[in-house]
């Protein structure tokens, strides 16, 4: 068994098949037995710690993933691993998502990390620049003569699809 | 709360690096800062490169994406300005003999070879023809690589320059082809020659016959011959030799070749399949421990169309297979791409290429001592890819040149001073069209033929009272155009621009 506390002090035990899958985790318990102290996970909260754990359950019983190389498009290894349980997983609310993501960085779990990365992507698709602001409640901190070359781009860019 | 602006930048790029270039487009405009995300990563930007020019990622590319990019950025960007690198001029200083008859230029591999038949001053006595053969290479500064006189009792013959060996191929001969081999140092039999001349048969003497050197590699010459259809089977072949020695090792049934520096052979040839032709591609090994009983070590033709039985699918081997070292007294080579052109009646070409040996360099020393090449298999370099572009074969006038350069066609148009020159006429000019052919890259399988865009650039290369003969060759840094410039006024010393594209 493996024991983490997140930032807001909760602590979370687990078996150590499904701790392991976070590359994080499974170097700082080295591969040895039983922890004693609980791992401190500073970086991640409790309620993003128990959607982690809640991923990794459901995949503790994977064949690890293989190699894919450097640089193949997100869509291409998403297509392999991601079923509809994925799916249904990763429709979260955005603030959590991002979250979700963060953690899966900092706690290296790479196909979760895939995951939600791609389900960012999804999110993007066929929106205008405007609707993604909106979305994500971005500033776009452009000067006026930005916006007036970005529109000149944007004619450009429809010229181009067209 | 946590947002996709906080995010690491490695995580953002991660994200939009799913996204097709028309949507990443769009997301440099959602925010300064996902515009400079985009405009750091190499790997976002090649993304928009290979859609902004509709190129596809070629697959199994084992070049970095930042390679990727600049190559496509560096063709790309040489077509933004379609204008002439540089034109060099250089005058061709000739001996001063009064008489002067004849005149040819071959450029081959990188090189120019000057070829002068004179005539010395006529004194009522017979005269003597003397040829004199200059090799000049075309790198940054056109020099003189050797130059020397020959004395040949024949009427008609062209000289061709191979990696090294002189190839004097003299036609007029009733029945027999005669391949001189020279030294390109010292422009006499070539030291490891132990016949002067290559014999070979030839069909009857009005019927057409191409026949081009492929490559010297080692003790190997490579030679396709390419006849009139009424020459009767076994005329449109390749041939081996083994030039020490003047024995013809083996002779294919085959449309073309290619002659790989490291020993490779590849040859395209095409079947006949039940209702169709089938292309194929073989690979040989040809090394010291070849005899006429060795098999092709691999037979592609998993990759290649059926043909309708009535198309004439003229195949060959195309570019970059050779070029020219920068250094040393001796011309060399430098092995890099190889292409294979397929060319069928339904208009559309197809490139196969590899490129694996694009970085492989061999010192031009070892030529001529046959120093063992390094070892390839079929998987190390097989076809990378496939193009499909439309357009027929046949774009170039009949003397047009076509080459194939970093896989890209290039045609070549010289457009000359019209024929008979009428030397009244004010300034006639030449001008040269290069048509390059942009076309997109396809998976292997993928049978559909691709819009391809057609640039054209014209260069004025001059303007006179003379006669252009102009040539395009290939060289390690690019497709170079030759024009030599010949003036009928005997006072004015003939001269050579220098393209370089």
């Amino acid at each position: 068994m493996v024991t983490v506390v997140v930032s807001d002090g909760v602590t979370f035990t687990m078996e150590q098949d499904v701790a392991f899958q976070c590359g994080l985790i499974a170097d700082f318990a080295g591969g040895g037995g039983d922890q004693e102290e609980p791992i401190p996970i500073q970086a991640v909260n409790s309620t993003v710690m128990r959607k982690v754990i809640e991923y990794c359950e459901h995949h503790r019983n994977d064949p690890p993933q293989p190699e894919v190389p450097e640089g193949t498009p997100l869509e291409r290894k998403d297509r392999r691993g991601r079923d509809a349980w994925d799916k249904q997983f990763i429709q979260v609310e955005q603030e959590l998502l991002f979250e979700i993501i963060l953690a899966a960085n900092y706690l290296n779990i790479k196909p979760l990390l895939d995951l939600g990365c791609s389900q960012v992507a999804e999110m993007m698709k066929g929106k205008t620049p405007a609707e993604i602001q909106q979305m994500f409640n971005i500033v776009n901190g452009f000067t006026a003569d930005e916006e007036a070359q970005n529109g000149e781009g944007e004619e450009k860019a429809r010229n181009l699809n067209s | 709360m946590a947002n996709v602006v906080d995010l690491p930048v490695e995580l953002l790029v991660k994200i939009l690096s799913s996204l097709t270039c028309f949507q990443l487009g769009d997301c440099q405009l959602i925010c300064r800062h996902f515009g400079q995300v985009i405009a750091e990563a190499s790997q976002l930007q090649y993304v928009l490169e290979l859609g902004r020019w509709k190129y596809q990622e070629v697959p199994r590319s084992n070049r970095s994406v930042a390679d990727r990019l600049q190559s496509i950025r560096t063709i790309q960007n040489s077509w933004r300005n379609p204008q002439p690198r540089s034109i060099v001029k250089k005058s061709l200083d000739l001996p001063d003999i009064s008489v002067r008859e004849r005149r040819w230029w071959t450029a081959h591999n990188g090189a120019i070879v000057r070829h002068t038949k004179f005539k010395p001053a006529s004194n009522g006595q017979s005269v003597t023809q003397i040829d004199l053969i200059d090799v000049l290479s075309v790198l940054d500064k056109p020099s003189p690589k050797a130059s020397f006189m020959l004395k040949f009792p024949y009427n008609n013959f062209y000289v061709d320059v191979v990696q090294g060996l002189i190839v004097a191929v003299e036609l007029e001969r009733e029945s027999t082809i005669h391949l001189h081999l020279l030294s390109i140092v010292s422009g006499g039999v070539h030291p490891n020659a132990q016949r002067a001349a290559i014999v070979r048969p030839r069909p009857a003497k009005d019927v057409y016959m191409d026949i081009s050197v492929r490559a010297v590699v080692g003790p190997f010459l490579c030679i396709d011959n390419t006849a009139g259809p009424d020459s009767g089977p076994g005329f449109s072949c390749v041939e081996l030799f083994h030039w020490p020695s003047g024995e013809c090792i083996q002779v294919w049934e085959r449309q073309s070749s290619a002659f790989l520096p490291s020993g490779i052979l590849l040859m395209a040839g095409t079947q006949r399949l039940q209702d169709h032709l089938q292309p194929f591609i073989e690979v040989w090994k040809v090394g010291e421990e070849y005899t006429p009983e060795s098999k092709p070590i691999h037979v592609a033709t998993y990759l290649l169309p059926l043909l309708p039985l009535n198309s004439y699918p003229g195949m060959y081997f195309g570019g970059n297979t050779c070029d020219v070292a920068s250094s040393g007294t001796d011309l060399g080579f430098r092995p890099s791409q190889c292409a294979l052109l397929l060319l069928n009646q339904g208009g559309h070409d197809l490139i196969v290429s590899t490129d694996v040996f694009k970085d492989v360099c061999t010192s031009n020393a070892d030529r001529d001592r046959a120093a063992e090449p390094p070892v390839y298999t079929w998987s190390e370099w097989g076809p990378s890819y496939t193009r499909i572009m439309s357009g027929a074969w046949g774009t170039s006038p009949r003397c047009g040149y076509r080459i194939l350069h970093g896989g890209e066609i290039w045609d070549f148009t010289p457009n000359m001073a019209s024929e008979p020159l009428d030397l009244a006429a004010s300034a006639p000019q030449s001008v040269c069209h290069i048509h390059k052919q942009e076309c997109v890259y396809s998976q292997v399988g993928s049978a559909a033929a691709m819009p391809c865009r057609r640039i054209r650039a014209d260069a004025v290369m001059g303007e006179s009272k003379r006669r252009d003969v102009s040539y395009m060759i290939e060289t390690a840094s690019g497709p170079v155009v030759l024009m030599f410039h010949v003036h009928f006024a005997h006072h004015v010393p003939p001269s050579v621009s220098i393209l370089y594209l």
